[in-house]
């Protein structure tokens, strides 16, 4: 029953993500190229590139990995199965610290864990910006983008769209 | 905040949320805190914190989370069922039209996606700031947050790790995130909410 098998190995992949999807993307390559191949390896190149071109969380590529092993039924079964149980975790934490909020134990915690979140979030800026500044054109891109966030109220949609055009039109002018 | 309306906003930030959760959180910083102030930068890292303890994509639950905050069970499956449709229908479509188009990606995309990326950083950048300044009041935080990205970037240590060991620096020494230890004064207790900055 491949529509069960999917859920329940999609479910596992998403109890395993400490950290958020991309700590997962291994695993998820293994189970379903190599173990259950529901997809070559060729495709999971492009399960991985259809997750960045696509807006929303990188484990959205469930769908495309379901969707090559069991149609429309195996997409909404593999999306279901990878984000169910974490979505109801977090809607759990949500109800329970609203609840403990006075608690001091949890009071402390969050006072400390605050700062390390946004020192994470530094950590995902370095990765985008490793891949994308490949030469000074992008750096200005970046550098654009952030004066723009930071100090204008322009729509940060219209920010990645400009982006994206210069890098598409301008990029290969500029640097071959 | 109605449930219409939380659902057409959650479809917007949705459709735009390129680039994971850094977009994902801009772009909520932008509707739900600076434009509608229905939520504050301190929820969104509250948010931040407790999902990253549990498994799981973080953007969507972020999204639960909040959601959960603005409308109780049922605006965090609006929420969530929202902002997962639009790229649930696109990877659909590339889905089916996958074996037209795996030829044609590629090289061809490159430059665009590098120039999406390079704003993604810039927009990110922004939002630590925004996210950040209520977040980090005081040196120790300060040692916190620069130290969990030098970890998390040197040694690849796993986020969830570094947030509980943080929280756990929270709980023993908790005075030394609120008080402003160079002037000495106490700074007020904080509590659960606060207003917008």
């Amino acid at each position: 029953m491949i529509l069960l098998e999917l859920f329940v190995y999609f479910a596992i992949i998403s109890m395993l993500a400490f950290g958020g999807g991309n700590a997962v993307i291994s695993l998820l390559e293994r189970i379903s190229v190599e173990q259950m191949r529901w997809v070559a390896p060729q495709d999971f190149a492009a399960a991985i590139g259809f997750a960045y071109i696509t807006p929303g969380p990188i484990l959205i590529t469930s769908a495309f990995i379901g969707y090559r092993a069991a149609g429309f039924a195996g997409a909404v079964t593999a999306t279901i199965g990878v984000f169910l149980i974490p979505w109801s975790l977090s809607v759990l934490a949500a109800f329970q610290v609203r609840r403990y909020i006075q608690h001091p134990w949890l009071q402390g915690f969050g006072l400390g864990a605050a700062p390390a979140v946004i020192g994470l979030l530094g950590i995902t800026a370095f990765a985008l910006g490793r891949y994308a500044i490949a030469n000074w054109f992008y750096a200005v891109i970046a550098g654009a983008a952030l004066a723009l966030a930071l100090f204008t109220k322009v729509s940060p949609i219209l920010i990645l769209i400009g982006g994206t055009l210069l890098g598409a039109v301008v990029g290969p002018i500029l640097t071959g | 905040m109605s449930l219409p309306q939380l659902w057409w906003l959650f479809i917007k930030i949705g459709l735009a949320a390129f680039g994971g959760l850094g977009v994902t959180l801009s772009l909520i910083e932008r509707y739900l805190v600076m434009d509608r102030r229905v939520l504050t930068a301190k929820d969104v890292t509250e948010a931040l914190t407790y999902t990253k303890l549990l498994p799981g994509s973080t953007g969507v639950q972020v999204v639960g989370y909040l959601g959960y905050r603005l409308g109780g069970w049922p605006g965090a499956a609006l929420a969530t069922l929202a902002f997962l449709l639009p790229a649930f229908l696109l990877i659909l479509i590339l889905s089916v039209l996958y074996e037209e188009i795996a030829a044609g990606l590629g090289n061809a995309a490159t430059p665009a996606l590098r120039g999406l990326t390079a704003a993604v950083a810039g927009i990110l950048v922004a939002t630590i700031y925004r996210l950040g300044k209520p977040a980090v009041t005081t040196p120790a935080g300060a040692v916190v947050a620069v130290a969990a990205c030098a970890l998390g970037i040197a040694f690849r240590m796993n986020p969830a790790w570094l947030v509980l060991a943080a929280g756990v620096f929270g709980i023993l020494m908790p005075q030394s995130f609120t008080q402003e230890q160079i002037s000495g004064t106490e700074a007020p207790t904080p509590k659960g909410e606060s207003a917008p900055q």
